[in-house]
């Protein structure tokens, strides 16, 4: 079963790959507390597709499991599960856990 | 078909083959070289070379997550997708009951907008992607007893063309064609006067073929077709 820190290292890796235009004007070295979205994040709502797409099929290529990451509860929820990377890689975990597809 | 930055042939994904448009669609490009991915809620009862054949209703997004999730592992890339699934649905509007509503609706565009959500993931990586669609010469022409199937057909139309403006940075076209009656088993359940009276309306006075349907599909997935998004060509001259 995937661990919490390969979703991180798999959402960095991503996050480095886009090099989003404030990310590389920062700097600075993603880690698990890296804001994506948000008043601090790194990505307004266009930016952040190319994201959870790699996302997505990141975790289609370790897991062979079809997740949405956009789905309904991560829309209604009150606190966005995109924040952060750490907020990211938490609900991605509790999405392939649950996965039955 | 030749597609750009790639050894090896494409992967078509056509949905609905088990008869009509779709197995004639999977049919021409099977014969182009291409690597076809066909779908269909039934058996189908032919096989082609390069040609595989997944059961799927496309009113399930699991099976719709399932079927792509399949061509990720067999091809490891998608290029052009073609929603021709759908059903008609004949009925006065006041007469039309909720479950049949539901079931254009959730075929015809829903089916459509999820393939294309899920096809257009496998597309980006690649920056190279064409969609296909399916409209119908009845929505301009707005028959009387199809105002449900052309209100199915008139989101796919206006979802298409959104959705070319968001997937056009990632190279991909979003296209639609709108054939007008052609012999299939759809068609032959319509009273054959209606058809006629479609037919009459054209400009071009003639009952579709498929080879007409294949050539437009064709315009819209040949490489010098990435400047043509967002269109929608309706046969016949409707």
């Amino acid at each position: 079963m995937i661990q919490r820190q390969e979703l991180v290292e798999l959402i960095i890796n991503a996050l480095k790959e886009i090099n989003p235009p404030a990310l590389a004007a920062s700097g600075i070295e993603p880690t698990s507390d890296t804001h994506l979205f948000g008043a601090q994040g790194l990505f307004d709502s266009i930016g952040l597709v190319s994201l959870i797409v790699d996302v997505e099929q990141g975790v289609a290529e370790l897991t062979g499991k079809a997740v949405t990451l956009a789905d309904d509860r991560a829309m209604s929820q009150k606190h966005s599960p995109f924040r952060s990377v750490g907020t990211l890689a938490d609900y991605t975990l509790a999405l392939v856990h649950a996965y039955s597809g | 078909m030749r597609i750009p930055d790639s050894n090896d042939s494409p992967v078509v994904l056509v949905t609905g083959t088990r008869k009509g448009i779709g197995r004639s669609l999977a049919e021409h490009f099977v014969r182009s070289g291409a690597r076809v991915v066909g779908c269909s809620r039934e058996p189908v009862d032919f096989t082609l070379p390069c040609y595989t054949h997944h059961l799927a209703d496309l009113t399930r997004e699991e099976d719709i997550k399932a079927l792509l999730l399949t061509i990720r592992k067999d091809f490891g890339r998608l290029d052009v997708a073609i929603n021709n699934a759908g059903i008609a649905a004949l009925n006065a509007a006041v007469l039309t009951p909720t479950g049949q509503l539901d079931r254009v609706m959730s075929t015809n565009f829903r089916g459509t907008a999820l393939v294309c959500r899920e096809a257009a993931k496998l597309m980006m990586r690649r920056k190279f992607g064409r969609i296909i669609n399916f409209s119908s010469v009845a929505l301009p022409m707005l028959i009387e007893g199809e105002a449900v199937y052309l209100a199915s057909k008139a989101a796919v139309v206006a979802y298409s063309r959104a959705l070319a403006r968001e997937l056009a940075p990632y190279g991909i076209t979003v296209n639609v064609v709108g054939p007008g009656p052609i012999e299939t088993d759809m068609v032959r359940g319509v009273p054959a006067d209606k058809i006629q009276r479609i037919v009459d309306r054209q400009a071009i006075k003639r009952l579709g073929r498929f080879e007409d349907v294949a050539n437009v599909v064709d315009f819209f997935v040949r490489p010098q077709s990435d400047a043509i998004t967002g269109q929608v060509i309706y046969l016949g001259g409707s």
